[in-house]
């Protein structure tokens, strides 16, 4: 299908690449479905784009790229939520927030976006690590976890 | 006190104005604070709205951030 979007006007999408969030995402409960697009194969960074206003796109990154230790707690609640059979079917994102001055960016490592890649189900979940924030700077982060 | 036969609340001590209590509960129970998801709610309403340029990250100089 053609949508609209955001960041790279308009674009035929294939349906497996679209993704149901029933409950839609905290602050944006009227956004139930999403695509997930990247300006090029393999870009960290890439764009929870909705389906339902497209003028509605998130920046997301997977955590454990900026992150290695990582640690998100899926519970049973989320894992019947959302039908997830295995570990390797989750496909975990976390919202990131990038200004003008993009080197003051940041990401929300507190709630990250679960998603079963098998039915393409998804929920924005909350961490009880107390470590996370919500408004983890970036750069800051790659520097940290990064350190040889 | 017990909520649903196994989680426990204590208050843990009480200070001035400051309370602090202590959550007991089976490891499959998820506790955080409700404010988290308000400010994740604002936080998302800003990232859907920010202008954004895809910065680079693979641009940064430890090379295992392009991998995986």
């Amino acid at each position: 299908m053609k949508i609209k979007t955001v960041h790279f006007g308009e674009v035929e999408i294939e349906q497996e690449k679209t993704f149901l969030f029933p409950n839609g995402l905290p602050g944006l409960e009227e956004d139930k479905r999403f695509a997930l697009l990247s300006r090029e194969e393999g870009q960290a960074i890439c764009c929870l784009q909705s389906l339902d206003h497209w003028e509605i796109a998130l920046p997301v990154i997977n955590p454990f790229h900026l992150m290695p230790t990582y640690e998100c707690n899926v519970i049973p609640d989320d894992i019947s939520a959302l039908s997830i059979e295995a570990p390797e079917d989750v496909l975990t994102l976390s919202v990131m927030v990038i200004p003008k001055e993009s080197e003051k960016m940041t990401v929300n490592l507190v709630a990250p976006i679960i998603i079963n890649l098998k039915n393409h189900m998804g929920r924005q979940i909350f961490l009880e690590n107390k470590k996370y924030e919500i408004r983890t700077p970036v750069l800051e982060l790659i520097r940290e976890s990064h350190r040889v | 006190m017990t909520i649903g036969g196994d989680i426990k609340i204590t208050i843990l001590s009480v200070d001035g104005d400051q309370v602090r209590i202590g959550i007991e509960a089976p490891r499959e129970v998820r506790i955080f604070r409700s404010e988290l998801i308000d400010e994740t709610g604002e936080e998302n309403q800003i990232a859907a709205k920010s202008s954004f340029d895809f910065p680079d990250l693979g641009k940064l100089p430890n090379e295992s951030i392009q991998k995986g």
